[in-house]
């Protein structure tokens, strides 16, 4: 019992005094050391992953790739030269005969709409009053019907015009 | 010759100096799109339509960044857009386990060949995420900054940053055996 009681305190005694001897230093330089040897080797992997993707892992498109795009972006070139009114004209056009009809409503189509009055006849009844209102002169006639002679025009033909 | 200057002939009205473009770019706007989609036909398909769109809006392009970069973000946008109108799903590779039917890590790297390393290596790549397949295939081939993958995909730098250590760690271990000779190559 007493030679246990002995051992004890000698362990006690022995790590105390280890540990009041305190930790080894390292040199100033190790730190430094092994970080230095952790990115030289961690570069070494970067280097050898970019050396392995650069070579192996690009793909190649078909080799008539370009003539595919090249022959539809000359199709819609060919579309777009081909018309004659483009699309800011015929915007400008709807444009001008929707406020040409809204003119000729504000100026004299009034329309008379009491709550008993049925909806179509109120509808007909506008109609009616536009129609009488519209004073369409010769000058206006003739650019309706240019208007309208180009527009079937370009329709018509441009497919053929796309074609050849 | 610079890009701009072939950008400037085609607005001009010269339309076959945009052959010069899509000659250059062809190649990587296939491997971003092949990347995103994981299919051939849909991969030729969303290159196309991302040049198509980039002559289309080619006067939008205001030369503040690189034309590749500029037109990289289409082809990013319109194959994310043909996954989502295909419903395809995607999913992290390390939920889902797939055995490699073709090669093992235990292959003698001796007995691959160079045709055989390629399709180790685009086997790898394949068994990636879509956008870990991305941002490798940017990273790596294409060579772009953190800062030209944020523009072209949209992610913020610190997403970049994460997603690429990410992707080059699953990139690694795939490629373990491929990499030991490498290494020993280079040194």
């Amino acid at each position: 019992m007493e030679q246990k009681k002995g051992d004890s305190t000698d362990n006690h005694r022995i790590s105390k005094l280890i540990k009041e001897s305190g930790l080894e230093k390292a040199s100033d330089g190790l730190q430094r050391s092994i970080m230095s040897g952790i990115r030289k080797h961690e570069a070494v992997k970067e280097n050898a992953m970019y050396s392995l993707l650069q070579n192996h892992a690009s793909e190649k498109v078909s080799p008539d790739f370009t003539n595919q795009i090249m022959n539809k972006l000359h199709k819609e070139t060919a579309k777009a030269d081909s018309q004659l009114i483009g699309k800011y004209g015929w915007l400008a056009i709807i444009m001008g005969f929707a406020a040409l009809v809204v003119l000729v409503f504000l100026s004299g189509g009034e329309v008379e709409a009491t709550t008993s009055t049925a909806i179509s006849e109120t509808i007909d009844k506008g109609v009616s009053q536009f129609l009488d209102h519209i004073t369409i002169g010769p000058i206006l006639t003739l650019c309706v019907l240019v208007v309208a002679v180009l527009a079937a025009f370009d329709h018509f033909t441009a497919k053929n015009r796309i074609s050849s | 010759m610079e890009d701009n200057i072939y950008i400037n002939q085609v607005l001009d009205g010269n339309t076959d100096q945009f052959a010069v473009l899509v000659e250059r770019y062809k190649d990587f706007a296939y491997t971003i799109a092949l990347r995103i989609t994981k299919n051939v036909e849909d991969a030729e398909e969303v290159a196309q339509d991302a040049f198509l769109k980039a002559f289309q809006q080619l006067e939008n392009f205001h030369g503040s960044a690189k034309f590749s970069t500029w037109l990289y973000t289409i082809v990013f946008r319109t194959a994310i857009s043909k996954t989502r109108k295909k419903g395809l799903e995607t999913y992290d590779v390390e939920e889902h386990v797939v055995e490699n039917a073709y090669y093992s890590n235990e292959t003698p790297l001796d007995e691959l060949s160079k045709v055989d390393q390629r399709n180790y290596v685009r086997a790898a790549i394949d068994r990636l995420s879509e956008m870990d397949g991305l941002i490798i295939s940017l990273y790596y081939i294409e060579e772009s900054t953190i800062s030209e993958i944020e523009e072209i995909t949209g992610w913020s730098e610190s997403n970049v940053k994460v997603k690429l250590h990410r992707a080059r760690k699953r990139l690694h271990k795939e490629l373990e055996v491929l990499l030991k000779h490498e290494i020993e190559s280079i040194k």
